[in-house]
């Protein structure tokens, strides 16, 4: 396992290769991403359970964050409809945070703590399918736009290779900690790119240029087809106001 | 037991797309007979973990009408219902009726709580044979016309491996948890079932593959849009009634 992961995130090609060539690059892919899950689940549990255990805790988080919004929405606000919304909001909050706090602190059959926990394990349990989920949607569609440009690879073995591109990932367990948190995600999500362009090109037999275009194509056309979409939607909705 | 554990074996060598797997099940005289097993037992173990997973998460919070009272309470006491009362005295009425209509329509996505966990148990297993045998004929006459070479047989022992990626499923045994990529991973498992059992070249695999789930979707997509359709109308008339 740590050989498929160090593997992967040097980019070694003939580790690459090799794995290509193996009979079960479905299970060392699949336990690849099954481990890093769980590994992300588990300190996320353990950060989400500190938060959770303490009901002030969170409150005071709610708090903040509303402070917050109402400053902004006090900011911008520029008509007197707006800046009465602002006052609504400002008049309410405290009512809207007792009713947050009223909730919390209703009875469950079981004590808080074993909720708590309950709530981590359900967490820890879901990462590495979440992952998969994301994993298999990419996979799909790179493997088809790669039959499409001319690849030779088998689905299994773009399973198991774009499974790789998992291993970054690993950095996600420092995502809660603020502002470096979410640089490493980005940091985990551009080398996993890179891994998954390897993987394509290595079980293709494609060059770089087409690997990389079987895994943006796709995405690419997604993000055109929601633009235009938008443009439609925005136009058709100036059209009918206009009336 | 025996027969049970290389079930299971055989299940997870589906799970992990082995086409050894796909193909001995695809040439086993008894290949039928032991996808029906599968299916039905995957869908027995993921209908059973879903009911322990949804009691463990029915002790782990308050229950659903407590919550909905001190919803209602909290909104009551704010003060923009105070200043909303003031102006009409109808005010309170009307939105107690669309808080219950409301609370109705969550509780019924809801998915029916503990007792449609408890139904969910049977139907699972049930529902799980049904688009076993629906997405295996829908797959079997579209690989047929594409020039496939399986027999009906072959082709639903084969898809009937395809379902052990529901074995993931399982995890619903742990409150909280979800489950999510078992579609797609089911979709491909499909595909690998269908190539290995008809011997046909990856295009022609990937739309026999395709358009059963494609007929699927678009029947729940309409009775999606239904019920949505029926949800609106319900909630609209109740704020209609609470208008007017």
């Amino acid at each position: 396992m740590i050989d498929t992961f160090n593997g992967a995130l040097t980019l070694s090609q003939t580790f690459f290769r090799g794995m290509r060539e193996a009979p079960d690059v479905v299970r060392r892919g699949l336990t690849l991403v099954l481990f890093v899950g769980l590994f992300v689940g588990g300190v996320q549990a353990i950060s989400t359970m500190i938060t959770n255990s303490s009901p002030d805790r969170v409150i005071a988080d709610i708090e903040t964050t509303l402070a917050q919004s109402i400053q902004q929405q006090s900011l911008t606000a520029t008509s007197a409809s707006q800046r009465e919304m602002v006052q609504l909001l400002k008049e309410n909050s405290a009512g809207a945070l007792n009713l947050v706090r009223a909730v919390m602190d209703l009875p469950t059959p079981l004590p808080r703590p074993v909720s708590v926990i309950l709530q981590g394990l359900g967490l820890m349990a879901s990462t590495p399918l979440s992952y998969l989920g994301s994993l298999m949607l990419t996979v799909v569609l790179t493997h088809i736009a790669a039959q499409q440009l001319g690849g030779q690879g088998t689905i299994q073995q773009m399973l198991g290779m774009g499974a790789l591109s998992v291993a970054p990932h690993a950095l996600d367990a420092l995502s809660f900690i603020p502002v470096i948190g979410s640089t490493l995600s980005v940091i985990a999500w551009a080398w996993g790119l890179v891994i998954l362009v390897l993987s394509t090109s290595i079980v293709h037999r494609l060059d770089s240029g087409r690997a990389t275009l079987a895994v943006l194509l796709y995405p690419l056309i997604g993000a055109l087809l929601l633009l235009f979409g938008c443009c439609a939607f925005f136009i058709f909705a100036i059209a009918s106001g206009g009336r | 037991m025996q027969s049970v554990l290389s079930l299971f074996r055989l299940g997870i060598e589906g799970l992990l797309l082995n086409p050894l797997a796909y193909r001995d099940q695809r040439d086993s005289p008894d290949g039928l007979r032991r996808g029906f097993a599968l299916v039905a037992i995957i869908g027995l173990l993921v209908g059973i973990a879903t009911l322990i997973g949804d009691l463990g998460e029915y002790m782990a919070q308050p229950s659903a009408t407590v919550v909905a009272t001190t919803i209602h309470d909290g909104l009551y006491a704010m003060p923009w219902f105070a200043q909303v009362s003031s102006l009409d005295a109808h005010f309170p009425a009307q939105f107690d009726r669309i808080f219950a209509q409301v609370t109705q329509v969550v509780y019924a996505m809801n998915g029916g709580g503990l007792i449609g966990s408890l139904v969910g148990v049977i139907t699972t297993p049930l529902m799980m044979v049904v688009s076993w045998l629906f997405f295996g004929t829908i797959a079997h006459l579209m690989a047929r016309f594409l020039g496939g070479q399986a027999t009906f047989h072959q082709t639903l022992a084969s898809t009937a491996l395809a379902n052990s990626v529901y074995f993931l499923s399982i995890i619903q045994i742990v409150p909280f948890a979800q489950v999510a990529g078992t579609l797609l991973l089911g979709l491909v498992a499909g595909y690998m079932a269908i190539r290995e059992a008809h011997g046909l070249p990856p295009w022609r695999t990937f739309w026999a593959t395709l358009l059963g789930p494609v007929i699927l979707a678009l029947i729940v997509i309409a009775l999606a849009c239904v019920v949505f359709a029926l949800a609106l109308g319900t909630l609209n008339s109740a704020v209609q009634g609470g208008i007017s």
